[in-house]
């Protein structure tokens, strides 16, 4: 089968004045789907980078990067729009919700812009809003929720138009540990009752553990890559540990 | 610049001018005072030339911009990195342009370097795996003494073939194997001298050797012991019979140098200044077997480590090859 999102010899230079930095580093690596791929690194390692380019934020110098058998490069201006709203979901580390809608709302968003019939629309918001246990807090507005409620209300929102790829930067940056935790389960249920495939950029190591699949990225390449396979999360977790240590992230672990 | 910034806006500029002229002219025809229709033409006048002023000042930073931004950097196609994207539809609309086809020999650039190391990769498998093979093949035995001399001058030649090609492929990126080591020049002497004593013996080639036992040089010993290697195999094979090679080295306040010299065919002064180009093996008949790469690997390598290597002949008497090992001091303190 073919792989959902395939990168190839991406690169990207920024640059100020004459000085170029190098972010990227011919990055090639394949996603399939269902997965729930992490890309770790540490701060100034290209993995937010990465994820800009992917999510057509930002272009790269070069490389290709074929989401669903279309190169997202070539994507021209008017298209692209729409073609992140059919084919991407987001979940940042800030919410980025509205406040002037109700949780029900901001998670039904895109489909209202997308012409769907109400009735379903209303449909899917539970489904979705209930799966991921915020059922009950659909009539609230953001900002009289928790910020463990809020992220899984992104989430939700991610996921409501089962798009090809749903990406997560840092979504467990502005949470306290319980929520998440939560969250991060959140994730692993999307991934496995939805088959969503999720592409999770962190630098928390507990937040990796969860992924089945972790890329780890130094000056812009990739260092390595350990898969979960049958590892229960604990050894997982430690074996990111181990790499951590030699790729010399940011982690007092050691 | 001026002439090109008024030409870029000549239409505008006409019609302006079109407009106005119009606007007097119908101003007198309804009988407007004529020091009025001067003042007018004065303010219209003064506030053209300020605004077009303002604008070729403005153009002219632009330019004079980009200009050094472009002449700053290593790799120019990486300009549209660095630039805004214009806020004029039409520069945007070249800005997207230059930024898709540069995008697109950038990528072709990783694919082809992908391609060619994916293909150098092989090819150093291939070399590998062969030796094994050869190896086994040097080690069968027969009774036939002279065959079997044979054989293994065969097997010498095979694998001085290969190891040629391996070091040609790594000599693209010698810095990434490149180990400064203090190295002992009369040891690699006698090395070398013990790899070929075969072929030395069976020519009966004379050698004088001069070698200061305490003379030690910084360099990469791998590269260094290939380069002096092939020097060597060049001499044994243009030296006749009985023929002289001496080696000696000679020191002073700033460089090492060490000469190693046969009294061979010799090399035309046409061919002398040729012999490092790639593929270059000469008219003189004895060379028709060379192939032409070992001296250039040789120089290519010896440049790319910073030491300096030297040719000197005279057709029909001698051939000095000299190697010259510069004398860093930073080399001797840091490795002492």
């Amino acid at each position: 089968m073919e792989p959902i999102l395939k990168v190839q010899h991406l690169e990207k230079y920024y640059g100020k004045g004459s000085v170029i930095t190098k972010a990227l580093d011919d990055v090639s690596f394949q996603v399939e789907e269902g997965e729930f791929l992490g890309i770790m690194g540490a701060s100034g390692s290209g993995k937010s980078t990465l994820l800009n380019c992917v999510s057509t934020i930002d272009t790269p110098t070069g490389g290709k990067i074929i989401l669903n058998g279309r190169d997202v490069t070539r994507i021209s201006d008017r298209e692209i729009a729409k073609f992140r709203r059919t084919n991407l979901g987001f979940v940042f580390q800030e919410f980025n919700l509205l406040d002037t809608l109700t949780v029900g709302e901001n998670i039904g968003l895109s489909l209202a812009i997308n012409h769907i019939d109400k009735d379903k629309v209303a449909h899917r918001v539970r489904n979705i809003s209930e799966i991921l246990g915020i059922g009950d807090i659909l009539d609230k507005f953001p900002y009289e929720v928790s910020g463990g409620q809020r992220q899984r209300c992104a989430c939700a929102r991610a996921l409501i138009n089962s798009p090809s790829l749903i990406m997560a930067d840092e979504p467990t940056g502005a949470l306290d540990s319980h929520s998440s935790m939560l969250l991060l389960d959140t994730l692993v249920k999307m991934n496995e009752r939805y088959r969503a495939t999720i592409l999770l950029v962190t630098h928390d190591i507990f937040s990796a553990s969860f992924c089945s699949r972790v890329l780890f990225l130094r000056d812009g390449k990739i260092f390595t890559e350990i898969v979960r396979g049958n590892k229960d999360r604990k050894t997982f977790y430690n074996e990111i540990i181990d790499i951590m240590a030699v790729l010399g992230g940011e982690t007092n672990a050691i | 610049m001026l002439k090109k910034y008024l030409l870029d806006r000549a239409c505008v500029l006409l019609f302006f001018m079109f407009t106005n002229s119009f606007a007097i002219l119908f101003l007198k025809l309804v009988g407007t005072p004529l020091n009025i229709l001067y003042l007018l033409s004065l303010i219209i006048l003064i506030v053209g030339i300020t605004f077009l002023s303002i604008g070729f000042i403005r153009y002219h930073l632009k330019y004079k911009k980009l200009r050094d931004i472009v002449e700053g950097l290593d790799r120019r196609y990486l300009i549209t990195e660095i630039l805004d994207r214009p806020a004029n539809s039409e520069a945007a609309f070249y800005y997207d342009l230059l930024k898709s086809a540069n995008r697109d020999m950038v990528t072709e650039l990783a694919e082809n370097r992908a391609e060619y190391l994916d293909y150098r990769e092989f090819i150093e498998e291939w070399i590998h795996e062969m030796k094994t093979p050869l190896t086994t093949i040097s080690m069968l035995n027969t009774d036939d003494v002279e065959y079997q001399k044979k054989l293994k001058r065969q097997f010498i030649k095979l694998s001085d073939l290969l190891d040629m090609s391996l070091y040609y492929i790594r000599s693209n990126t010698l810095e990434k194997d490149y180990q400064v080591q203090k190295i002992n020049l009369a040891g690699l002497v006698h090395q070398t001298i013990l790899k070929e004593k075969d072929r030395l013996l069976v020519k009966n080639i004379v050698l004088n050797v001069d070698c200061d036992e305490d003379t030690f040089v910084y360099a990469d010993e791998k590269w260094i012991a290939f380069i002096l290697h092939q020097i060597m195999l060049n001499a044994i094979q243009y030296v006749d019979s009985r023929g002289e090679i001496s080696i000696s080295e000679c020191e002073d306040v700033d460089t090492v140098r060490l000469m190693i010299r046969d009294n061979g065919c010799g090399i035309s002064a046409a061919d002398l200044p040729r012999v490092f180009e790639k593929g270059f093996t000469g008219r003189n008949k004895k060379r028709d077997k060379a192939s032409g790469i070992g001296l250039y690997l040789c120089k290519k390598s010896a440049d790319k480590m910073g030491i300096g290597l030297d040719i000197k002949s005279r057709e029909g008497e001698y051939t000095e090859v000299t190697i010259c090992f510069p004398k860093g001091r930073f080399h001797r303190e840091v490795l002492d």
